[in-house]
């Protein structure tokens, strides 16, 4: 009777995205379990390298890369399934940061830098993004992080936090400002002997440093030619919510499964309307997250691309946090442990929502988005 | 007929013309939803207006034309039944007729029963009210107790019937009611259209929350029914209850069409209001908490309207059916949820209803509030629908 909510954006889903979905889930149900995922944790890279050669060969590190670099030339939106499945594993991998290395310096359009960095990035080398600063937290346009031409070299100063694989990194390309402008500098592993430091991250399938870039030089053929430094971010933003929503999904999953065999006082516990109702809101916010991922993606190049953006992170943030919380309540005493995966999904979700992001800073930058511009509601 | 999108767009056109200079206006409230036809007068305006709408071929466009419809497409109808809902049009109120008695008979009716019911329908000559739910079975419509008992050619009716919007003004009911007690409880259902205005049958009218009147409680008391007004065979009456709330929830086409109800539970309405009243002495809309919520109700509305669009890829969809059946829980609860927090933006205000001078927008926000319930606990509460997505696309044991 009551007519459907309707809205102006769309979700477009193609086949490339369509058998990348597919080939992603399958890599990730034969290569990623929870025990998988807390072997690796223990391992000194923290990822599984047979798994990174994989994906490499089946293109994933080269999503973003122009064919002529040896790349797909997709674009990064469609990577949005491959880490929705990546985050449904809980599978730890350097495949976000060289994403988004690849995009930075592809979107440079500096030929010297591409040809440089884009095939070996295509073909397995591992990248980083080094965006987030301890003082700057989440505004991209603004890195606390310097540089300053010196001839032939440029100096840096600063520190960049939370790199993920920085150790494991062919190159981390960091965000400076240079004439109060935000730039990347395209830094070689090389360069970066003795300043990295790994750092204890919350959630422990994850493997993050501290990189400290004071006082370094490198080559001014490093820093790259003005790019779009809030675009990059943005491509950072959606493809972490991706990974939240496969995250989301594998947790209400794990939750079901303990509900659907555990017994107290003689009943299977889901029967109790005190958790299955609870279950019920949570899986309506994840098919509204889930749309929110893939509008985004479908839109992050348009004017409508930040609004998405910031909207389907928001749920992810919000979401993540809830599910996981409540995985740990429903499993009662045994989700108290460490032997439990419901602390392995509520670590991830307190990392991740402080990943490009938490709910109040996104939903702050919401509001003139949704109530100052034309057409949005 | 397939229609091109220039003809489309050129009907459109032509429609909200003619609506928005049909408009029908009253110096008394009208009714927010066919659910609160409560006075005479109000009767009157409502049933002049849908009787109008359909004179000037805009009602039961996609009905045979045998029957009163007009055989048109079915697009032309939609057209209709948005440009009303865009324009705030007051609502076409025999909407258990139009939306869905109407299909029914179209669907199950012999040439008999279509041709004495369904142009009165169109007309509102006859009014239609349904007889579902009972005082002790809200939700729970197969375990109805209401007895129809064949005795010659009639039926003999004995129980009562609740929630029953229109009543006190219908000539008409669809009833479900049980005709064979031994039989497990779906099958031993029949279906009736039954008159109203007959010995046995008495109506008392319920008030609402709203303060409104609307719906009724009917008692039947040895009232005879004549066995023609049984629609499909003894038995059968699950099967047509089915169809009908399928009809009613508007998972299938075929209704009459037009706005039957017009509620304030989107983030427009919500930002419209906090454009026009202020809190702490500033424009609403400015006010950091207020944009913060807001901010969150519109997530939670576009989400759903993209999910409503991700429902169509086959690829994207993990639990197929989930989406569908989440719809009614997801909008309604968003929808009271956005009707709550509009009371917060009154201020001092908030204490005024309607009828008196001072409310805002003549006390509308409140009483919007308020009818919302009906569609949290209307066609199963919430929590029934919970129970449903948990057992049913979850896959968890039931309670």
């Amino acid at each position: 009777m009551d007519k459907g909510v309707e809205t102006r954006f769309e979700i477009a889903f193609s086949d490339e995205q369509a058998m990348l979905l597919e080939s992603a889930v399958a890599l990730v149900q034969d290569k990623s379990s929870s025990r998988r995922a807390r072997e690796l944790a223990e391992s000194a890279s923290g990822y599984d390298e047979a798994a990174w050669r994989e994906m490499a060969e089946l293109g994933w590190t080269g999503v973003a890369i122009p064919e002529q670099y040896g790349g797909a030339g997709l674009d990064i939106a469609d990577a949005t399934p491959i880490l929705e499945a990546l985050g449904s594993g809980l599978m730890a991998s350097p495949l976000l940061g060289t994403l988004l290395a690849s995009r930075a310096i592809a979107g440079s359009g500096d030929e010297a830098a591409m040809a440089k960095w884009l095939p070996k990035l295509a073909g397995g080398a591992v990248g980083a993004l080094a965006l987030a600063e301890d003082e700057n937290a989440w505004e991209w346009s603004t890195p606390a992080c310097k540089a300053r031409r010196e001839g032939d070299v440029v100096a840096l100063q600063g520190v960049k936090r939370s790199v993920a694989f920085a150790a494991a990194a062919d190159v981390v390309v960091a965000s400076v400002t240079v004439e109060g402008r935000p730039r990347f500098v395209a830094i070689p592993r090389e360069a970066l002997e003795g300043r990295i430091r790994p750092e204890t991250t919350t959630d422990v399938t994850q493997r993050t440093s501290t990189v400290d870039l004071d006082g370094l030089k490198v080559a001014a053929s490093d820093l790259l030619p003005d790019v779009d430094v809030e675009a990059v971010a943005r491509a950072a933003t959606l493809l972490q919510a991706a990974e939240m929503c496969g995250g989301v999904a594998s947790a209400i999953e794990y939750t079901l499964d303990y509900l659907k065999t555990r017994k107290a006082f003689g009943r299977l516990i889901g029967s109790y309307q005190g958790l299955k109702h609870v279950m019920a809101d949570a899986y309506v916010q994840y098919e509204l997250l889930r749309s929110l991922v893939y509008s985004a993606a479908t839109s992050l190049h348009g004017e409508d691309g930040e609004f998405l953006v910031r909207m389907a992170k928001t749920k992810a943030n919000e979401l993540f946090v809830h599910v996981g919380d409540r995985a740990v309540q429903f499993h009662g005493g045994f989700g108290f442990t460490w032997d439990c995966d419901a602390g392995l999904y509520l670590r991830r979700a307190i990392w991740s929502q402080s990943q490009y992001g938490d709910a109040r800073h996104h939903r702050k930058r919401l509001a003139p988005l949704l109530l100052e511009q034309q057409g949005r509601i | 007929m397939s229609l091109t999108q220039r003809e489309l767009d050129e009907f459109r056109r032509e429609f909200s013309a003619w609506l928005t200079a049909n408009r029908p206006t009253a110096d008394f409230l009208l009714p927010q939803t066919f659910m609160e036809v409560g006075e005479e007068r109000q009767l009157e305006v409502m049933r002049d207006w849908q009787r109008k709408v359909y004179e000037a071929g805009y009602l039961g466009m996609s009905w045979p034309e045998m029957y009163g419809g007009r055989g048109q497409p079915q697009a032309l109808q939609d057209i209709v039944t948005d440009e009303m809902e865009r324009q705030r049009q007051p609502v076409l109120f025999n909407a258990i007729g139009l939306n869905w008695t109407g299909p029914l008979l179209l669907e199950f009716g012999d040439h008999a029963m279509k041709s004495r019911y369904v142009k009165r329908i169109l007309t509102a000559e006859d009014i239609w009210c349904q007889g579902f739910s009972e005082p002790d079975n809200g939700s729970d419509l197969g375990a109805a107790t209401t007895r129809a008992v064949r005795d010659g050619d009639s039926y003999v009716v004995n129980g009562s019937k609740i929630w029953t919007t229109l009543a006190p003004f219908a000539d008409h009911m669809i009833l479900l009611a049980r005709t064979d007690p031994e039989a497990p409880r779906h099958s031993g259902l029949s279906f009736f259209l039954s008159p109203m205005k007959i010995d046995g049958v008495s109506v008392t009218p319920l008030r609402k929350i709203t303060g409104e009147y609307g719906f009724a409680q009917v008692f039947f008391t040895d009232a005879r029914i004549p066995v023609e007004c049984r629609l499909g065979d003894e038995g059968q009456g699950w099967r047509m209850a089915m169809r009908t709330l399928a009809y009613e929830r508007g998972a299938e086409g075929g209704q009459a069409g037009g706005v039957t109800m017009n509620y304030f539970d989107r983030v427009a309405d919500l930002v419209d209001l906090a454009r026009r009243t202020k809190v702490d002495g500033a424009p609403a809309i400015e006010d950091p908490l207020v944009r913060d919520a807001i901010v969150g109700f519109a997530i939670d509305e576009i989400g759903y309207g993209l999910a409503v669009k991700r429902e169509a890829i086959p690829a994207l969809n993990s639990r197929p059916g989930g989406i569908s059946l989440m719809g009614k829980l997801a909008q309604t609860e968003l929808g009271i949820d956005i009707a709550r927090y509009s009371t917060e933006l009154l201020g001092q205000r908030a204490a005024l209803y309607v009828g008196d001078p001072g409310a805002v927008d003549n006390g509308k926000w409140i009483r919007n509030y308020m009818n919302r319930f009906s569609a949290t606990i209307g066609g199963g509460t919430s929590e029934i629908q919970r129970n449903i997505i948990a057992e049913r696309v979850l896959g968890l044991p039931k309670g």
